[in-house]
């Protein structure tokens, strides 16, 4: 603790702990926490233990386990995949990414089944969205993702699941 | 650089003032905003949430990426020194049309 040196904030009656030179938010106290914004700039945040969870886990968020996946079908209020798309998981302690890079489309959740599901309704999100805009109104990614997204999903409005 | 830790809002308000796009609630949990350039739709993001909880690296590196900005970028865009007109010189140089 010899790094730290501390001063008492009268105004909202912290005990604050100063570590120069930190860039990340240190949890110094019980009751705050220092942001250094520059060599000689600190910033006091008062202490919130599940923000400093949140931020170190952030921070600190290791490398993804990758794993390829083939979405088959969406199963989605009369939405069908014409083919099979290919997707990937990114998979992290706390929170699973599936990512359809073609499309720039990701579906999180806080594991594998949610986040395929969550990416599957994106997908039908960008179908619906896209679908009606004409060609003079889309730009080439945009015209890009029409191309592929209307040959992959079919949308028959009788069915519904 | 490696993209900042920020709160779900603030990543939200910044995309909703700067990049200014056209809301749509769907069947995700996420809202999408469609980024226009005068009347052609040159991109999409997904909106975060108006949380306080901090965005994974591993989500907001998307959102820069669907947002055409590098990671230096997107942390300024979030930390207000990317003002408006700035984003928008950088779609306008990205050749999205």
């Amino acid at each position: 603790m010899k790094d730290y040196y501390g001063y008492k904030d009268s105004a909202s009656k912290s005990t604050i702990l100063h570590r120069p030179n930190i860039y990340f938010p240190v949890p110094a106290t019980q009751d705050a926490f220092i942001i250094s914004v520059s060599k000689s700039s600190h910033v006091a945040i008062p202490l919130d233990h599940s923000l400093i969870d949140d931020w170190s886990n952030a921070v600190f968020q290791k490398s993804p386990q990758i794993k390829d996946i083939i979405i088959r079908d969406i199963l989605f209020d009369g939405y069908t995949l014409v083919e099979p798309i290919k997707a990937f998981l990114e998979i992290y302690q706390d929170e699973v990414l599936a990512v359809i890079p073609e499309l720039e489309l990701v579906g999180d959740g806080s594991n594998m089944f949610e986040a395929v599901n969550e990416l599957k309704l994106e997908l039908v999100d960008l179908f619906t969205d896209l679908k009606d805009i004409p060609e003079e109104n889309l730009g080439k990614k945009p015209r890009s993702w029409k191309k592929i997204i209307c040959s992959l999903v079919n949308h028959d409005e009788n069915t519904t699941i | 650089m490696k993209i900042q830790p920020f709160r779900e809002k603030d990543i939200r308000s910044k995309i909703q003032t700067k990049a200014d796009p056209i809301v749509k609630k769907g069947n995700s949990k996420h809202d999408k905003g469609y980024i226009y350039l005068g009347n052609v739709l040159v991109g999409k993001v997904t909106i975060p949430n108006d949380h306080t909880k901090v965005m994974y690296q591993s989500r907001s590196k998307y959102i820069a990426e669907n947002l055409y900005l590098s990671p230096d970028q997107f942390n300024e865009f979030v930390i207000c020194t990317l003002k408006r007109t700035d984003y928008l010189k950088i779609l306008e140089g990205k050749n999205l049309i």
